[in-house]
């Protein structure tokens, strides 16, 4: 058998690349992805300080320490039993929401930006963020602007800009001052704003374009699973806390239970050729690498949350809401690039309710801290931009950690995208076309997961390759196409 | 060790080190900068995001130096590159180019934005980057997740240090 490996990463992302299994004729056999193993993460943490957790585990990725960060003191909360007096709560929830915009906007208009905003021949010298800010310089102005805004929110709240210090076991670690709240009422209406431009410029810009239209309506990129998200009491996603809901593939509740309820839910696929381990519905079982009612494998992220979700938890976020139902016509939305329009729906309402979190007058409360009790073991649950994130810990008599476990979004994800790459890269490879089509094709579709793999928190040298690496049926390399 | 959220007054120099202090040699740029101790002429930095949050920090700074972990230089060698694409003409003693796979801006990784696209894209957008370098110490490629550095890596501190410092007074 044929390998392709298609590896998008640097040391940086340790062990993530996707690889192409091409039966005798050249077709496409399989794909998957493998995502770095955390299980030497989880090793490394074991004798460490409670404490220290939530200060560590943000280092396992530099794009989005923050959901670490408080998934990790979450997990604390529960194993000291400490109740999150409410202006902590506030403050985590603000600095949370704010996280998802940025987060969400950075990869609508500069990550996806030149599959979504850049016609399909641009010249691949142009099909870049800069490419994008050249073709939309107002928009991308804005953009670069407000995120500057919600920048400074994450570093008023969190200590740092760059490096979030504030959630500690039971709460945070300071009452926000008055000043920073007035401060960040006025960057949080902005946000909003730009939440309202975005969506006119996708329904006048974008939605129209038939290449964006055929991608969200291709067969090609529908691909049927289960799905799993955090909601509210009102069935609305929820970023920061809620039940963890599960819909099949037909649209019919599953479960909807707290963190620790869905973990015992979720079971762990090993496989011989990867570290990473394939988290499937136990109830269903693993049927194998397949979407479809009858499998067990489930999706996270966007996509996933909008499909779990009754309805949206802000207004202006209900109105895209109902325009993304009514233009696909189903629940659950099965499409694979219908995560970019999510996306767009989860940051309108990530802005609406950063700016209603932001005028309530508990956000200054000086009680930031709860009383811990007695350390024992807790799991805590976010909604990371990507999609549902646990980290569970025991921690000993002294405080110390014992056994740690993280399952991440990308590790959920997984055998959907590489169910997802095969879908992308199918044609492509029956073609023969194993060049820079092949690479366009597989990264469009791994980039609407907008995976994240564990990082060492370092850009040297900035720039961080594609690169295909093809191998004959004895598994020596043959080809190497890089970007 | 000032922050950023400390010292707003001065903004000539910002010294900034990434890298993950548990894995391993990975956390030589906090390294290098823990032993360059108190630095009155710039503001130093830990940071743990990268990419366009990172960028953003730095605008505003006229020269800014990135201290970080390079898988591609031989172990324990100290190096200076220009980030800034408009400084890659300019060489000098102990100054190379980054290795590139492809080269340019491209479209980054999937998942975020480098250094130096980010740069780029604050630049298209009309900010005010600073000249930017990266001082790279090598290491071995792919670090484990423990503390400390190991013995190649750690002989190269010294060597980085006096680096930071030339950079200082350049």
């Amino acid at each position: 058998m044929k390998k392709i490996a298609i590896d998008p990463i640097t040391r940086l992302e340790g062990h993530g690349k996707i690889l192409l299994y091409l039966d005798e004729e050249g077709g496409l056999k399989g794909a998957v992805l493998q995502v770095p193993e955390l299980r030497g993460f989880e090793r490394f943490c074991r004798g460490r300080r409670a404490e220290e957790m939530p200060q560590i585990t943000e280092r396992i990725c530099g794009v989005c320490p923050e959901a670490h960060h408080l998934a990790s003191a979450k997990a604390l909360d529960a194993a000291y039993g400490a109740e999150v007096p409410r202006a902590a709560r506030l403050q985590r929830e603000l600095f949370y929401n704010t996280y998802i915009f940025s987060d969400h906007l950075l990869h609508l208009v500069f990550l996806g930006g030149p599959d979504l905003l850049l016609p399909k021949d641009t010249p691949k010298s142009e099909r870049n963020v800069v490419g994008v800010l050249q073709a939309w310089p107002e928009l991308g102005k804005e953009v670069v602007t407000v995120r500057a805004r919600a920048q400074r929110v994450l570093e008023l709240i969190g200590g740092k800009a760059i490096h979030p210090v504030f959630a500690l076991p039971g709460g945070v670690a300071k009452p926000l001052a008055k000043k920073d709240q007035e401060e960040i009422q006025g960057h949080a209406q902005v946000m909003v704003k730009l939440s309202q431009r975005m969506v006119a410029f996708f329904h006048e810009e974008m939605l129209p374009d038939p290449e964006l239209q055929s991608l969200l309506l291709a067969e090609e990129t529908r691909l049927p699973t289960h799905y799993l998200g955090t909601v509210d009491e009102e069935g609305a996603p929820n970023f920061y806390h809620g039940k963890v809901r599960a819909v099949s593939a037909d649209g019919d509740e599953l479960f909807q239970l707290d963190p620790v309820g869905a973990m015992a839910r979720i079971a762990e696929r090993a496989e011989p050729w990867t570290y990473v381990k394939f988290p499937y519905l136990k109830d269903i079982g693993w049927s194998g690498f397949e979407g479809g009612s009858r499998s067990g494998i489930y999706r996270v992220g966007p996509l996933a949350r909008l499909n779990v979700a009754e309805r949206m938890a802000t207004p202006l976020a209900q109105e895209e809401f109902e325009r993304f139902l009514d233009f696909f016509g189903e629940r659950p939305v099965h499409a694979t690039f219908a995560y970019h329009w999510a996306r767009l729906a989860e940051m309108v309402q990530a802005a609406e309710a950063a700016a209603a979190l932001a005028q309530d007058e508990g956000l200054t409360g000086a009680d930031v801290r709860g009383r811990l009790g007695q350390p024992g073991e807790g799991i805590g649950a976010v909604e990371a931009a990507r999609g549902t994130l646990f980290h569970h810990y025991r921690l000993n008599e002294e405080g110390l950690v014992e056994w740690v476990n993280l399952i991440v979004a990308t590790t959920h994800n997984a055998a959907g995208i590489g169910l997802s790459v095969k879908q992308m890269a199918e044609a492509v490879v029956r073609q023969g076309n194993l060049d820079q089509e092949l690479l366009n094709r597989v990264e469009m579709a791994f980039r609407a997961y907008d995976p994240c793999l564990a990082c060492a928190t370092h850009f040297l040298p900035g720039d961080t390759p594609l690169v295909v690496e093809i191998y004959d049926a004895d598994g020596n390399p043959k080809h190497r196409i890089a970007r | 060790m000032r922050t950023e959220t400390q010292s707003i007054g001065s903004r000539a120099r910002v010294v900034v080190a990434l890298g993950n202090p548990d894995r391993g040699d990975d956390g030589v740029g906090p390294a290098v900068i823990r032993e360059l101790g108190p630095c009155p002429e710039a503001e130093v930095w830990e940071a743990i995001k990268g990419g366009l949050p990172l960028a953003h920090a730095l605008v505003g700074f006229p020269r800014a130096l990135i201290v970080d972990a390079a898988p591609f230089l031989p172990v324990g060698e100290v190096a200076l590159f220009p980030l800034t694409p408009a400084l890659s003409h300019r060489g000098g003693r102990g100054r190379r180019e980054p290795p590139r796979e492809g080269g340019g801006l491209g479209v980054g990784w999937p998942h975020g934005l480098g250094l130096t696209q980010a740069l780029a894209a604050l630049r298209a957008a009309g900010l005010d980057i600073p000249e930017a370098w990266a001082l790279g110490i090598g290491i071995p490629p792919d670090p484990p997740f423990r503390r400390g550095l190991s013995p190649e890596v750690r002989r190269a501190v010294p060597r980085a240090v006096a680096e930071v410092r030339r950079w200082l007074m350049g």
